[in-house]
């Protein structure tokens, strides 16, 4: 082995459009990515090359080198009330990036002096690590801000979980399926439901995470199948 | 956001992508990126996609040099990165022993304020590699800066100053800006081609594909050449190509807004009075000139009467307007209607209007989106629009017949 190796470039996706992906796939969600122009404009550039409506629900602090002296409050505050008199979202999804993470803004309190809306934000900066780990970290804190989950079960009907429009596997639709969270689009309402299946397939490693919180929270269980097409896995008919 | 004819607006860009054409074509070259490890994926992108566009226009298959990434972590955001800087950098020395490493910051060490510039020269005494430590701190990019003039301008100031010669090359050209990736081939082909014309043999378009010999062979050329385009700052490129042309202490021509037939022809013919190759540049003008003339008649009889809809997809582009707008005329299309796309601020619509109509006369205006028979459109980055003819933005007469082409062939058939 080299010792150059540990210094070889990242040839993976990022976590801020990992992050963007799972958010995104919220459909009455609306994102606002915290960052500067270019960072946003690149995440954007690649939730539009697999969902082109998607990258319609993003917005973009815009930060500059002045923000981060003085805060970036206002720009958020902006883009907030901007995104609150485009369009009537049920959730705020705020994807946050290196330079907002080192500032250390509180995000959250400061969206939620202008909207009622639940605001969920995730750490998508480069510490956290690839896309998977940014989709990961999306998806649970968009769990977190379910308020309560269904007490109904679905007999037979399982959760796949893992699935990611960035790494997109079959597009056909299955019969047991109840949810695929992160990829599938879904109502923010829907995430209660998805303590209604019977099981989690986890069918990437990126989705252990949340599996494993789905269980701790929602007392679903479940299997981890990495490998072979879905369709296989789920009996197709 | 008002939009002021001929002045430019701050546009914020991160400095990590263009670093990557250092290592374009140029095997002896290292970029490290210290930074976070996912922005290196931008980089890594950004290397591959401009490294095949230089290779395709080109035609130098050349070997690329090296990335690397320090990979910035949290707690090298509160403890300091220059460490790990260090090491990545005595590795590659140790290991691939390259002419010159090229250090681009991202964000973080701008945040947290490392001296950087302090460990490149401490490295670069240790280990006698050369050092290169490119502004900027990802989009903390002071104004006026661009990457990848800054990069060749270091370059310059460190291999080719010390071997300024008094006696100078007269086959040997310097082209201060121009770097292929940002360029149509067409143009890309015509300016070599032109430059060959008027007698110059070597051809330098620092940084891409630029070795350290190279560099000091600057020392003994006889031209400056500023050209510029794409992602380019103009004014930087402009003082870029100055700066070289009073160091080497020769004469410097600016080509960069040299965009339509005619300005071509003047530029073209005013540097070959001073190579004294007049007649030669102006047969090759009166050849592409005539080749122009003959595809508008054509173009006459297959579009003539036809409606044209030109999509706008940026404020700065509306300047570029009055040849393909004069053309189209040539062609028997009167029907013309400039759509504004949406990212163009409602404040800007006043002043394009004026900045067009001036110098096209009146045109028809619209915010949505409209029905004609030619399609055309300015922005190429628009991937929705791609199947549409670009206009381009060109030195010279091949881009220009390229167009006028593509407009015959695509819509030159008999309507319904």
């Amino acid at each position: 082995m080299s010792k150059l190796d540990r210094w070889r470039v990242c040839k993976e996706e990022t976590a801020m459009a990992g992050a963007a992906a799972a958010l995104l796939s919220i459909s009455d969600l609306g994102l606002i990515l915290d960052s500067p122009m270019w960072c946003s404009a690149l995440t954007s550039r690649r939730i539009a090359e697999c969902e082109p409506l998607w990258a319609r629900r993003i917005y973009s602090t815009l930060i500059e080198e002045n923000d981060l002296v003085f805060g970036a409050k206002k720009k958020l505050l902006q883009a907030a009330q901007d995104m609150r008199q485009e369009a009537d979202y049920a959730v705020m999804g705020v994807a946050v990036n290196c330079g907002p993470a080192l500032m250390g803004d509180d995000i959250e309190g400061i969206c939620q002096t202008v909207t009622s809306l639940p605001v969920c934000v995730s750490d998508a900066s480069g510490f956290a690590g690839d896309a998977d780990q940014g989709w990961s970290d999306a998806m649970i804190s968009l769990l977190r801000k379910v308020p309560h989950f269904s007490e109904k079960k679905q007999p037979g009907k399982i959760n796949v979980i893992g699935q990611c429009i960035l790494d997109p596997a079959s597009d056909e639709s299955w019969e047991k399926v109840l949810f695929v969270p992160g990829c599938q689009p879904m109502k923010y309402e829907e995430l209660a439901r998805l303590s209604e299946a019977e099981m989690n397939l986890v069918v990437h490693p990126r989705g252990l995470a949340v599996a494993r919180w789905l269980q701790e929270h929602t007392h679903v269980p479940y299997r981890i199948q990495y490998e072979s097409s879905l369709c296989q896995r789920l009996g197709k008919r | 956001m008002i939009f002021t004819p001929g002045k430019q607006r701050k546009i914020i860009h991160c400095n990590l992508m263009q670093a990557a054409l250092g290592a374009v074509q140029n095997p002896r070259c290292a970029v490290v990126i210290h930074n976070v490890r996912s922005c290196s994926k931008v980089v890594w992108d950004a290397f591959r996609s401009l490294g095949e566009k230089c290779r395709e226009i080109t035609g130098n298959r050349k070997m690329d040099g090296f990335l690397f990434c320090t990979g910035l972590t949290d707690q090298d955001a509160v403890f300091g990165g220059n460490e790990k800087l260090r090491r990545c950098l005595e590795d590659i020395c140790d290991e691939i022993y390259p002419e010159v490493i090229l250090v681009v910051c991202g964000c973080v060490p701008g945040v947290i304020g490392d001296d950087t510039a302090a460990l490149c020269q401490e490295v670069e005494a240790e280990t006698g590699t050369t050092v290169v430590l490119l502004p900027g701190h990802g989009f903390m990019v002071p104004g006026l800066v661009d990457t990848v003039t800054s990069m060749a301008r270091l370059l310059f100031d460190t291999w080719t100053l010390p071997q300024v010669k008094a006696e100078k090359d007269r086959e040997i050209c310097l082209v201060s800006g121009l770097s292929p990736a940002y360029s149509s081939p067409e143009e890309y082909h015509e300016l070599m081609e032109v430059l060959h014309l008027l007698g110059f043999t070597r051809i330098l378009c620092p940084p891409v594909g630029v070795s350290r010999n190279d560099y000091m062979d600057m020392g003994r050329a006889s031209q400056v050449v500023s050209f510029t385009r794409g992602a380019f700052q103009e004014q930087a490129s402009r003082e870029n190509a100055l700066y070289m042309a009073h160091r080497l202490d020769v004469p410097m021509v600016n080509w960069t807004h040299v965009r339509t037939p005619a300005e071509s022809r003047r530029a073209f013919m005013e540097m070959a009075s001073l190579r004294e190759k007049e007649e030669v540049m102006e047969m090759y003008c009166r050849k592409q000139e005539s080749r122009l003339v003959k595809l508008l008649q054509e173009g006459k009889c297959a579009v003539r009467g036809k409606s044209c809809r030109i999509q706008l997809g940026i404020t700065r582009q509306a300047e570029g307007l009055r040849q393909p707008v004069a053309f189209l005329r040539a062609m028997g299309i009167e029907d013309i209607t400039i759509v504004l796309a949406a990212m163009i601020p409602r404040e800007d619509e006043a002043s394009i209007r004026s900045v067009v109509e001036t110098e096209c006369g009146a045109l028809q205006w619209s915010r949505q989106e409209v029905s004609a028979d030619v399609r055309l459109f300015t922005v190429s980055f628009d991937l929705r629009q791609s199947h549409e003819i670009l206009i381009p933005s060109c030195l010279g007469y091949a881009g220009w017949i390229s167009f006028i082409t593509q407009i015959v062939k695509t819509y030159g058939g008999r309507d319904e």
